[in-house]
């Protein structure tokens, strides 16, 4: 009983330290991708950052689908 | 043993101790804060005077300078050549630069703070905003020459670096000593206050995530743990043995954060490595899958590397700004709100100091064990 009690505080701990994990997850994924389109929008001297803009998308796509996969697993 | 209820019970308990003490100190303030504005009629009664008496000179003749927090604090959290103790007294570090014509030593004292130039053996070296540039003949800052110079210089946080290792070596040799003197026998002095934390990390990190390939894992493990609790806590020295912002400096993070990428990589199984390069999903989604995947691999160790950075230096930035509000204000009387604030920081940052050292063990103990793991 004592054990149980204690593995299960454990168990929740990891749980809220995975989750906790997340949201810089999330700021990872999105501004690498924004990176990556940025240093593209520069490189091809665009006028308007289109490839940012989409690229950041991408990102938040990517990043919400990490978040989910890993609440759900 | 169950240190988990540290978090659960005593937080709490903590935070109402603190809430009750604030609400103490409050009561004392208003007094202080009464006495206080008795006094201020007088004084600008005095100020009304001293202005009339000066004239149309304003202010800006009084030779004050402006205080102005953001400067200070941001200086107390980055990296200098100097190691500050207080007042005008600081200890002066070795620089190593690395120039195209070879290596350059000296003492960051032949800057005299910034105010002179030192004359090394290749160039002219001045002193920038703690960065150190290359004089041109002209006398300005060669902007081209400072790029190719490389800085190796033992900076304050290198230094309390290695203070920390010192300290950490030190502590666990004579404790692995004691353990080779009193085989068998009950722990005892630095021993018995160690052996606990060890276990923790063994029995409540480690083994629940990893399972049971653990045993390679707990040297890195509890390097990791306790090289970022000693230096939190160095930290949160005021003065010279601490008073580094270590592990609020976005390089050394980087670098731990690294050596746990690096091993989550290297011992990544088969069941690991199919799940990023063939992930059961549709073949036609591989090429979206494999990239997210690929950036999973990189923006787990960021998630660690900015996760401590951020909360070690927003600490720091939190107590210099309660200790700036006194001059921000230019009274003593908020001095007492202020001290009872930075305590209470400080006994927060305590618990800071060790749960950042938990949960980058435990995470790097949880992305060990997602690449060992046998099957789903």
């Amino acid at each position: 009983m004592e054990n149980k009690k204690e593995e299960n505080s454990g168990r929740k701990i990891n749980a809220a330290a995975k989750y906790s994990a997340i949201g810089f997850q999330m700021i990872a994924t999105i501004g690498l991708l924004t990176l990556i389109g940025y240093k593209i929008d520069q490189h091809r001297n665009s006028k308007t950052n289109l490839i940012t803009a989409l690229f950041a998308l991408v990102g938040v796509g990517i990043a919400l689908y990490q978040a989910i996969r890993q609440a759900t697993r | 043993m169950d240190c988990n209820q540290v978090f659960v019970s005593k937080v709490k308990r903590l935070i109402v101790v603190f809430t009750l003490l604030i609400a103490f100190l409050s009561v004392k303030i208003d007094a202080f804060a009464q006495v206080d504005s008795a006094v201020v009629p007088v004084d600008s009664a005095v100020a009304k005077t001293a202005e009339a008496v000066s004239g149309e000179h304003g202010t800006e003749e009084h030779g004050k300078e402006k205080f102005e927090p953001t400067k200070v604090i941001m200086e107390h959290i980055a990296d200098s050549h100097m190691w500050h103790f207080w007042g005008h007294v600081s200890m002066p570090l070795p620089v190593i630069l690395y120039t195209s014509n070879g290596l350059e030593f000296f003492s960051s004292g032949h800057f005299h703070h910034g105010e002179e130039d030192y004359k090394g053996t290749y160039n002219t070296y001045r002193l920038v905003e703690d960065h150190i540039k290359v004089v041109g003949a002209d006398g300005q800052v060669d902007e081209a020459a400072s790029k190719a110079v490389l800085d190796f210089s033992i900076t304050k946080n290198v230094a309390a670096m290695f203070v920390a290792i010192f300290l950490i070596v030190v502590v666990f040799t004579s404790v692995a000593a004691s353990y080779r003197k009193r085989v068998g026998r009950a722990p005892k002095g630095l021993q018995s206050f160690l052996e606990p934390i060890i276990v923790f990390v063994r029995d409540d990190i480690a083994k629940p995530n990893i399972g049971h390939k653990y045993a390679k894992f707990m040297p890195y493990l509890l390097t990791v743990f306790f090289f970022i609790w000693f230096n939190n806590l160095l930290g949160l020295f005021p003065i010279f043995p601490g008073g580094a912002n270590v592990t609020g400096n976005i390089a050394l993070t980087f670098v731990m954060a690294l050596g746990t990428m690096i091993i989550v990589n290297i011992n990544g199984n088969k069941y690991y490595w199919k799940h990023i390069f063939r992930p059961d999903v549709p073949w036609w989604l591989y090429p979206i899958m494999i990239p997210v995947e690929l950036i999973g691999i990189i923006s787990k160790p960021f998630a660690l590397m900015i996760r401590l950075f951020a909360n070690i230096t927003a600490g720091h930035i939190i107590v210099l700004s309660l200790i700036s509000l006194i001059f921000i204000f230019e009274t003593l009387a908020i001095a007492p709100v202020s001290v009872a604030f930075v305590l209470f920081m400080d006994v927060l940052e305590l618990l800071v100091a060790f749960l950042q050292a938990f949960i980058f063990t435990l995470l790097t103990a949880l992305f060990i064990g997602m690449a060992v793991e046998e099957h789903h």
